[in-house]
């Protein structure tokens, strides 16, 4: 919001006449010719001065950023009044910090020219705790090792009750959608299975570049800090949906069984990617092949599910704060480190401190994906992914490793640029990123900037630039949820 | 530019056949699909290409030889597609693969092998791959041809 006050005075001062003496301003002027003594007429910009708030509406006690600049005022300073005092330059920017509810005013007045800003302040929401830590370790016991994986706690419970139980080592993953948990419950627990419409209770096969999970769907409370999503479908793997114990074909037809904690290297899947539901209305429509079944008798079969019953973005059906996540994590030096902590913020702009600042916003298309210009190769299919472990993408002119298939090992540390865009163009901006030896790692690094081949050398179609957790290093990256306004979008 | 005929298919030959790479197109077990055969440009044509529209949204390609052998396959949507059926044999060459789990693991796959190269990136709900047979590619044929 911005409202400028061009005072009347001003306004009469819009064409000025100076006498101008014979001087050095002469030499610019084209009306000096001649050297005669005629005073001339010269157009001077009108003093004017004008001052912007980002953002314009905060909650009270959320500092946003004031900018202003003055023109032709003729003054050294000016003077703040209103919602703020004293006295600044001609232009400058400051943090201020509404603390009082109701409409802030912040005018600003130099010489004749004055100009306002209105700031919408919020009261401030109620206290809630919507943030959990972060950890990047060596993993679960079970996974024998772990590089660049994000870890955070989960907590399940019987619907409407107190019963429950937290795992840990869940991995969170920007690109998927729904909670998987690929270790046993314990039997106290009770969630209750998902019955089908069909009769029997739904199993699940979830799609990966790299396998499927398979499991039955649970309902169950998913608390993770203050924040609650209530009665959700969740995933869990190693259990036999409408006793049914084997694993439908079509479903072993995508790849390796990722579902267990060696294969995965992490005891769930926290997917809070931009999407709500893991399938969407495909599966509301018809009934997909290796997605939702119906399991009963011996066999399970294939069957439609509502979106309310899919396994769904649990971030998303909070009550409060479930718009996006952000994931904070803090750089890296580019020897890697044997230890990361981090934060999984909920909700964007809901808290005093979880609003976008200085990132910027990056629009995604219908399938959550944005472009990439790296080494004049555009790919329209790129996107961010903390749970993929490097940066991947092709570059057949980089050596790869001998020991970590499918990983690049330059010889010594390669500092490379892309440029990330909204894909409709709308923002843009460059990615300075390096990459290390992969083989060479010391066993006790747990994290660092590696990068790693990708498919993608089409001519023509949608080839893809994963930024995995690398890309997180050192950034606040905010994942807008769909169903906002403008749609999904990433921010950094 | 390649699009020189089209024809709608309304039956296969083999009902029964799943091959697809290294063998005849399939036809997805029967499910209910659209599909549509374009030629490639030249002429004779080198090859043709079979595009498969599943229940699910996803596009599936498949280049045929003159000689009516699948030389490579492609797909692009919201849930992949059969790849034991897609990729026949080479299904276990994906496997394979994507089983090593050393520390790093890998998100992404890009298996150059001397008798295959499969390609498969993407994130849950947008997949996209290629998959191609080296030394069957019809002569003049890269794997640049290859959607």
């Amino acid at each position: 919001m911005r409202l400028d006050i061009a005072s009347e005075l001003a306004a009469l001062r819009a064409r000025v006449f100076v006498l101008l003496a014979a001087s050095a301003t002469c030499a610019a002027l084209a009306s000096c010719g001649g050297g005669s003594g005629t005073p001339a007429p010269v157009n001077l910009p009108p003093p004017s001065v004008s001052i912007t708030a980002a953002p314009s509406t905060v909650f009270a006690g959320q500092s946003l950023t004031l900018t202003w600049n003055a023109q032709s005022t003729g003054g050294a300073a000016c003077d703040a009044s209103g919602a703020w005092s004293g006295q600044v330059g001609i232009s400058g920017t400051r943090a201020v910090a509404p603390a009082t509810p109701g409409t802030s005013i912040f005018t600003i007045t130099c010489g004749s020219a004055t100009s306002s800003v209105s700031v919408a302040v919020a009261p401030a929401p109620a206290a809630t705790n919507h943030s959990i830590p972060i950890t990047v370790d060596n993993g679960p016991a079970a996974a024998g090792g772990a590089l660049n994986v994000p870890y955070v706690s989960v907590t399940v419970c019987r619907p409407g009750t107190t019963v429950c139980q937290t795992i840990d080592h869940v991995m969170v993953d920007t690109g998927s959608y729904g909670l998987r948990l690929m270790v046993p419950l314990g039997a106290a627990l009770g969630l209750p299975a998902l019955a089908a419409s069909a009769g029997g209770s739904v199993g699940e096969c979830a799609q990966f570049i790299s396998g499927y999970t398979w499991g039955g769907v649970f309902q169950a409370d998913v608390k993770l800090a203050g924040e609650v999503a209530s009665a959700q479908s969740i995933q869990v793997t190693g259990t036999s949906p409408g006793g049914v114990a084997a694993v439908p074909s079509a479903c072993m037809s995508v790849g390796n069984n990722l579902g267990n904690v060696s294969a995965l290297g992490a005891n769930g899947i926290l997917g809070v990617g931009l999407f709500r539901e893991d399938c969407g209305s495909a599966c509301v429509t018809s009934a997909v092949s290796a997605t939702y079944y119906a399991c009963t008798g011996s066999t399970c079969t294939p069957t439609k599910m509502p979106l309310a019953q899919q396994v769904s973005n649990p971030v998303a059906a909070f009550a409060t704060d479930n718009n996006g996540v952000i994931l904070t994590l803090p750089s890296v030096p580019d020897a890697g480190v044997a230890s990361l902590s981090g934060t999984l913020t909920f909700g964007i702009g809901t808290q005093v401190d979880n609003a976008i600042a200085a990132e910027t916003r990056y629009a995604v298309d219908a399938n959550g994906n944005f472009v990439t210009v790296y080494k004049g190769s555009t790919m329209t299919a790129s996107f961010l992914d903390s749970g993929s472990n490097g940066l991947f993408f092709n570059d057949s002119s980089l050596p790869t490793c001998s020991a970590s298939k499918g990983f690049y090992c330059p010889p010594s540390l390669l500092t490379l640029t892309a440029t990330n865009r909204a894909f409709d163009s709308s923002t843009s901006g460059a990615v300075t990123f390096t990459l290390i030896d992969v083989d060479t790692l010391a066993p006790s690094i747990i994290a660092a900037s590696v990068g790693g081949t990708n498919g993608g050398r089409r001519s023509t179609g949608a080839n893809a630039f994963d930024w995995g957790l690398p890309f997180f290093f050192g950034r606040r990256v905010f994942v807008g949820f769909e169903g906002g306004p403008g749609g999904a979008y990433w921010a950094y | 530019m390649r699009l020189v005929l089209m024809m709608l298919l309304t039956s296969l030959s083999c009902g029964s056949c799943l091959a697809a790479l290294g063998g005849v197109p399939t036809d997805f077990g029967g499910q209910r699909i659209r599909q549509a055969r374009i030629l490639s440009a030249g002429v004779p044509a080198a090859f043709s290409v079979q595009v498969t529209t599943l229940p699910s949204g996803t596009v599936v390609r498949e280049y045929i030889s003159p000689a009516g052998t699948v030389f490579a396959v492609s797909w692009q949507g919201p849930f992949l597609p059969d790849l034991r059926v897609l990729l026949a044999q080479y299904f276990d060459v994906l496997t394979a693969e994507t089983a090593r789990h050393p520390k790093a693991g890998h998100s992404q796959v890009l298996i150059e092998k001397p008798e295959v190269t499969i390609e498969s990136s993407g994130h849950m709900r947008a997949y996209t791959g290629r998959a191609w047979i080296t030394s069957a590619l019809p002569g003049g044929v890269t794997s640049a041809d290859i959607e």
